[in-house]
This record gives structure tokens, C-alpha cells and sequence, in this order.
């Protein structure tokens, strides 16, 4: 297909060579007229030096029976010096076919000028076209520059186009990268804002924070003097409740009569209600051993140690108000 | 500044609340081991005589004291006498350390009786604790009144009861007109007073033992140059002779339900120990050894016999099981254990210890096979538990002399019985009797 296209455009660029060539149609009119020429010149030189009958053999009207012709008149010259007798008679038949000859030659002459008026025509009319076909050409040539020309615009246009589209588009997206970057940078603001805000927030919180802890603290601390104060009191306190409780211990021990036989295993617990001064008000057993003499004597025991020794500072009485007596012998 | 005495104050509360909630608790794990204070106020006398017949208190105050359980306070230290229950003054003996008080009287009735009234009080609560009122038909039955009395204010103080109105058999032996010994099988108060011989015989008695219902008394004599077994009742005087075999019989003691009697016999050989059916008379041998099987004593539940054998070498007490003859040693300690005798709620065994060349009563736990000596004379034997298991009674010498003793079952207290004509020996104290 390829080949084919190529073989389209050297026929092509033939016939653009003819007809945009005016060289080549000048070649061509030259060989016309050359030939023409030569032939007019012949039948002129023939005319003037032989005579007609040798002519009217030549029965050809084209220019190779002309030729011919010309070779069979040469011959019949030759053969005229060598036979003149048959040629006299034949000048008759010559002269009466000179005459038709010429006035054959005269219509070929006639014939030759209509030709040459009509290759005139043609060639005026040729060249009319010619000039009407370059013409056209031209306004083709024209019109396709001319469409080249809107072609040219059109993609220009359309390049400008395209380029506006994409200007715009561009803006476009710019204008929607811009929006974006403000959107963004107003987020950005905004949580920077809000950080701040929070930041500070924070740091009042921290702040107030502080201070409740400081207040939390020096409240700690009082709290833990006076905590320390009342641990020493305390300890002082347990110290005497200690004491008294061992004093008391050893007062119901040395009034605990425990009773013969074997009491393994009995163990007897009585709550004891104290008055200031240490009298026992009463003994209750609160859980008994079982065994009546046993439990008899664990509250005997309590009683006979009362008043039970109780601690000079009346402020600690409380703790003594009630006691838990466990009666729990070993062996 | 509201807050803080606010808080202040639910802190003091919570305090005191919780304070109140938890009382402080002592714990007493040591106490005085020791005898319970009592003081028995002379019973006031009301009658013609210018005074009683019987000083009911001091009895009453000896058999006390005589458990080992009770102090009583000595009369010189009394700071009151009153008899009448409403004109006590507890502070007076509560200032002594007197935990219990008995106040009573002896009133003449008519007819040559009387009326025995006593209280006893809890000093430290100031309460009554029981009081009973007896009327006595005789002056004779004072005495056991008199004990009556202990028994209750020692059941009432020790929720066990008394022992002291039991009796005790044993054996005297003295020289009668002829100058030629006589034995006599006595049978006394606890405390030793009132003996009555219910047997008197020129042949040496021996090894008497109490029936189960305190009736009777099985004893070993050699009336006729030979030992037989004799059993007696000591209120009608019946008796009735269950062995007469060839050789030893010896050592009779009544099963607990009172049909079977344990002896001693050598008709087959070396002494051994036999059951006797009491109503066939049949016998059965118990125990076979080359050695001397003897004083068998009955468990409590009458299933087992706890016997003196020599089978080791040496005289030590073994207890054989009834049904299946099994015969395990109890002691091993000391050289020589001799004379069971058990405790009536079978947790003791008390016997004649010896070590040495000194003989002394010991008692030994059979749970844990603790021994503890409890006299610390020379030549003490037959120890005989009260059916209390309060005292023991065991005839010791003194002087050359027998003479009878009973200890607390601790050992604190030892007191010699009241004595009587002659040696004492072989005292078993009765049981409580139906």
C-alpha cells in the first residue's frame, strides 16, 4: 500500500512536472514543430529538384511513407540515368499524377495548415487552459493556503484554546490549591489557636493545679503535724494503756484462782464494765468455756482484782470503760 | 475553721465509737494453782446446852480443807461471825480474799433433835450460792450431816461431787486381851471417825474390796491356816465364802457391775488371775504366766484388768483386755509399781511406787503415761481413790505404826485419818453406794 502511495505520487510528481514545468512544454511544442519543419522543407526540396510523378508513389501520408517515398524517388532516379526510356513514358502517368499530386499536396497543405491552425487552437486553447489551470492552481494554491492559513488558525485557536482551557482549568485548580492552602492554613491557624488555647488552658489548670496542690499539701502538712502530735499522744497514751493493761493483767492473774483437775482447753472470754476509779461494775461471760466452775472463776477472778489499776489520766478512762477479759490457761 | 473542729470532732467520734466497739482485751494465761479461799463462820449454837453437840463448822472445814481443794480461812481470822445470812457483810470478806462464805446454825429441836441450816454465799457478787436445811434425828447423825454440808458446798463450788460422806474399810490389827494379834476388818467415816469393825479374827485379813453398791466387802482371811475368799454384808453381817482353793486365794476385787469377781489363785501353779462368776461360781483363768499375777483392778468399763506381774522381772502393772487376752505393760518407770488402783472416770491409775527402797504413792495419766509421786514417805501402800477421784487414801507407817492418810489427787494436800487402835492397813474407800 505503501508502494502503491509512492507509485501515486511519481505519477503525481510527473504530472506536476508537466504542468508546473513550462520547460518541458516548450520541449515539446519544439519537437512538434521540428517535425512539422522537416517535413514541409522536403516536400519543398522535392518540389524544386525532381519531378512530380516520382512524388505520387509516395502514397503515404505520414512521414514514414513520406520517407519511404523519398528512398523510391532516390531509387527511381538512379534507375531513371540507367533506363531513360521507361521513365519517359512514365512522365506522362508522372505529370498526370504530379497533378494529382499537387493538388493532393495542396489539400495535404490545406489539411496541413487546418492541422496547424488546429494544433494553433489547441495549443492557444492549451495554453488558455494552461493559463486557466495555472490560474486555478494559483486559487487553489490560494485556498489551500488559505485553509492552511484557517487550518493554522483553527490550531492555533485551538492551541489558544486548549491553552485557555488549560489556563483556566489551571486557575482553575489553582484557585482550588490556593482555597485548599487557605483551608488549610486556616485549619493550621485555627489548631494552632485551639492548641494555644488549650495550652493555655492547661497552664491555668497546671497553675491552679499547683496551688491546690500546695494548698493540698500545706493542708498535708498540718494535718500531718497535727497527725504527728496526735501520734505522739497516742503513743504516749498507748504507752500508759499498755501499762495499765500489763498492771491489770497481773492483778487478775495473781486473783485467778484456776481450778484443780484438767482444765485443758477451756477457755473462757467475759466483757467487764469499768467505773471511773476502776470498780468493776459487772463481769459478763460472753463466751464460756463450758465447764460452770471454770467460768465461775474467771469472774470471780475479775471481781476479786477489782478495782482494776487504771491509768491516773482520766481522759483515757474511756478506753478502759470496757474490757475483754479471754481466760486462756497454757497446759 | 468550722470544717476543721467539724472534722475534729467526727474524728474524736469515730474514736470514740470505734474505741467503744473495740474494747481492749487482756489475756490471762497464767493463774494461781491453788486451793479455792473459803471461810466457814462457826455454826451458832441455839438451845438449851451452853453449846452444840458437835461443831458441825469445824467438821465441815476439815472435810474441806481435807479435798485440797479449799482454804478455808482460819477462825482467829475473821473479822465478823454472823450466822444470819441477812447480817453479812461481804466487804468484811471481801478484804480477806474469802471468795465463799458459809454461815449456818445447829438449833435444838424437840425430842432430842435438831435442825442444821447453812447458806453459802459468793462473796465477790454478793450472792447465795445454795443453803439447805436438815433436820437430824440424833446427835450420832450430826456427823454425817456434818459432811452432807461439805458434800454440797463442794458440789455447789466445784460442780463435782463430794466424797465426804463415803465410808473406808480397812484392816487393824492389834493385840487383843491375850496379848495374841486380832484382825479387824473396820469400816469408818472417810475422815476416819466411826470406826465399826463389821469382822474380828485371830488370823491375819487381808485385801478387802468394796461391791460395786457399796454394800458388801469381799476380803481374804486365813481362818483355818489356810486363805479363802469371803464376801460380807456389812450391814446384815451375812457372809459367805467364794474360794477356798488349794494354795493362794487372794486379792478378790468386784467387777464394776458387781457380778463377777477377779482373784487370785495358784491351784494351777504360779499365782494367777481368774474371773468368778459371782452367781455360778464358775471360774475362768484369765492369765497364765511363770511369774506372779496378782491385785487385778477393774477398768471402769469392765472390760479390761489392770494387774500387778512380775513377768518382766520386776513388779509392774500390766492391763490385759478380756476378749482378747492382750496383755500390754502401763509403767516403766521406776523399779517397782505395785497395787492398782483406778480412777472412777478411768483417766488414772494410782499405785505403790517404788524406788529405791522407798515405796510412795504415785499416780500416772494413762493418756500420756505422766507420773507423778504424790506422797514422800517411806513405805506407803494400798492407795484407794474416792469415788470422786478427788483423794486418795493409802496406809503409810508412822512410828513403827500403820496409820492411814489421805492425798489430793495433786498432791498438795495430806492429811493422816484420825486414828484408832493398833496398825492400820489395806484402806479402801468405798463408793457412793445405792
Amino acid at each position: 500500500m505503501n508502494a502503491k502511495k509512492k507509485i501515486v505520487i511519481s505519477e503525481d510528481s510527473f504530472f506536476k512536472r508537466v504542468i508546473n514545468s513550462p520547460r518541458f512544454l516548450l520541449y515539446s511544442i519544439l519537437v512538434h514543430v521540428t517535425f512539422v519543419s522537416v517535413i514541409v522543407l522536403s516536400l519543398d526540396w522535392n518540389t524544386k529538384a525532381k519531378p512530380a510523378p516520382h512524388v505520387i508513389q509516395a502514397t503515404a501520408v505520414d512521414e514514414s511513407k513520406i520517407k519511404a517515398e523519398m528512398e523510391k524517388l532516390r531509387l527511381a532516379d538512379e534507375k531513371k540515368k540507367n533506363l531513360a526510356d521507361a521513365q519517359q513514358k512514365k512522365l506522362d502517368d508522372a505529370k498526370k499524377a504530379s497533378q494529382r499530386e499537387e493538388k493532393r499536396l495542396a489539400d495535404l497543405k490545406k489539411k496541413r495548415e487546418a492541422e496547424q491552425r488546429k494544433l494553433k487552437n489547441e495549443e492557444k486553447k492549451r495554453k488558455q487552459e494552461e493559463q486557466k489551470r495555472k490560474t486555478a492552481e494559483k486559487q487553489r494554491k490560494a485556498e489551500e493556503q488559505k485553509r492552511r492559513d484557517v487550518e493554522k488558525k483553527r490550531v492555533a485557536d485551538e492551541k489558544k484554546a486548549k491553552a485557555e482551557k488549560q489556563a483556566r482549568k489551571q486557575a482553575q485548580l489553582d484557585k482550588l490549591k490556593a482555597e485548599q492552602i487557605a483551608l488549610e492554613e486556616k485549619m493550621v491557624r485555627e489548631e494552632e489557636q485551639r492548641v494555644k488555647q488549650a495550652e493555655e488552658r492547661k497552664k491555668q489548670q497546671e497553675l491552679e493545679r499547683i496551688r491546690a496542690e500546695e494548698a493540698r499539701v500545706r493542708q498535708q502538712q498540718m494535718a500531718e503535724e497535727q497527725r504527728q502530735l496526735d501520734a505522739a499522744r497516742e503513743r504516749e497514751y498507748q504507752s500508759i494503756v499498755d501499762k495499765h493493761v500489763e498492771i491489770i493483767r497481773q492483778k487478775v492473774t495473781r486473783n485467778w484462782l484456776r481450778p484443780a483437775g484438767s482444765m485443758a482447753g477451756l477457755a473462757c472470754t467475759v466483757r467487764v464494765r469499768i467505773i471511773p476509779g476502776g470498780d468493776v461494775l459487772d463481769v459478763r461471760v460472753t463466751k464460756g468455756s463450758g465447764n460452770a466452775v471454770f467460768d465461775r472463776s474467771v469472774e470471780t477472778a475479775v471481781l476479786k482484782a477489782s478495782p482494776l489499776p487504771l491509768p491516773a489520766d482520766r481522759a483515757l478512762f474511756d478506753r478502759f470503760r470496757v474490757l475483754e477479759f479471754i481466760f486462756d490457761p497454757e497446759g | 475553721m468550722l470544717k476543721v473542729i467539724l472534722r475534729s470532732f467526727l474524728l474524736l467520734m469515730t474514736f470514740w465509737v470505734g474505741n467503744a466497739q473495740a474494747a481492749l482485751t487482756i489475756e490471762i494465761t497464767q493463774g494461781v494453782k491453788g486451793a479455792m479461799p473459803i471461810a466457814i463462820v462457826p455454826f451458832t449454837w441455839e438451845g438449851p446446852a451452853p453449846q452444840a453437840p458437835l461443831d458441825v463448822g469445824a467438821i465441815v472445814t476439815t472435810d474441806l480443807y481435807r479435798s485440797g481443794r479449799f482454804s478455808p480461812l482460819p477462825e482467829r481470822d475473821m473479822l465478823a461471825r454472823p450466822s444470819d445470812p441477812s447480817k453479812v457483810n461481804f466487804q468484811n470478806w471481801r478484804v480477806l480474799g474469802v471468795e465463799n462464805l458459809v454461815v449456818g446454825k445447829i438449833r435444838a429441836a424437840a425430842n432430842g433433835q435438831f435442825v442444821v441450816q447453812f447458806v453459802l454465799f459468793d462473796v465477790f457478787r454478793s450472792s447465795q450460792i445454795t443453803g439447805q436445811t436438815f433436820k437430824v434425828g440424833k446427835v450420832s447423825d450430826l456427823r454425817k450431816t456434818a459432811h452432807q454440808v461439805s458434800d454440797i458446798i463442794y458440789e455447789a463450788l466445784l460442780d463435782e461431787r463430794g466424797a465426804f460422806d463415803t465410808k473406808v474399810a480397812y484392816v487393824t490389827q492389834s493385840p487383843d486381851a491375850a496379848g495374841k494379834p486380832r484382825y479387824s476388818l473396820q469400816v469408818a467415816d472417810a475422815d476416819g471417825y466411826g470406826p465399826q469393825a463389821v469382822l474380828n479374827s485371830n488370823e491375819p485379813l487381808m485385801s478387802p474390796s468394796w461391791s460395786p453398791d457399796g454394800r458388801k466387802l469381799a476380803y481374804v482371811t486365813f481362818e483355818g491356816g489356810r486363805s479363802s475368799i469371803y464376801t460380807q454384808d456389812i450391814y446384815l453381817g451375812k457372809r459367805e465364802k467364794i474360794s477356798g482353793f488349794r494354795g493362794i486365794n487372794g486379792a478378790p476385787a468386784w467387777s464394776p457391775d458387781g457380778t463377777r469377781m477377779a482373784l487370785v489363785l495358784s491351784k494351777d501353779g504360779s499365782p494367777d488371775i481368774y474371773i468368778m462368776n459371782l452367781l455360778t461360781k464358775k471360774l475362768t483363768r484369765l492369765t497364765k504366766s511363770y511369774g506372779i499375777d496378782t491385785e487385778p483392778v477393774w477398768t471402769r468399763a469392765g472390760d479390761a484388768i489392770v494387774f500387778t506381774s512380775d513377768r518382766g522381772g520386776k513388779p509392774q502393772l500390766y492391763q490385759i483386755t478380756l476378749s482378747n487376752r492382750q496383755v500390754k505393760r502401763l509403767t516403766f518407770e521406776g523399779d517397782y509399781n505395785a497395787r492398782a488402783t483406778l480412777s472412777p472416770d478411768g483417766r488414772m491409775v494410782a499405785m505403790v511406787h517404788g524406788n529405791g527402797n522407798r515405796y510412795r504413792i504415785a499416780v500416772m495419766d494413762l493418756e500420756n503415761g505422766a507420773m507423778q509421786v504424790l506422797t514422800d514417805t517411806r513405805l506407803d501402800e494400798s492407795p484407794s481413790f474416792a469415788p470422786n477421784g478427788s483423794m486418795i487414801i493409802y496406809a503409810t507407817e508412822s512410828q513403827n505404826k500403820g496409820v492411814l492418810s489421805a492425798v489430793s489427787v495433786d498432791g498438795r494436800v495430806r492429811q493422816r485419818l484420825v486414828l484408832q487402835e493398833g496398825d492400820a492397813r489395806e484402806p479402801v474407800w468405798a463408793p457412793y453406794g445405792k
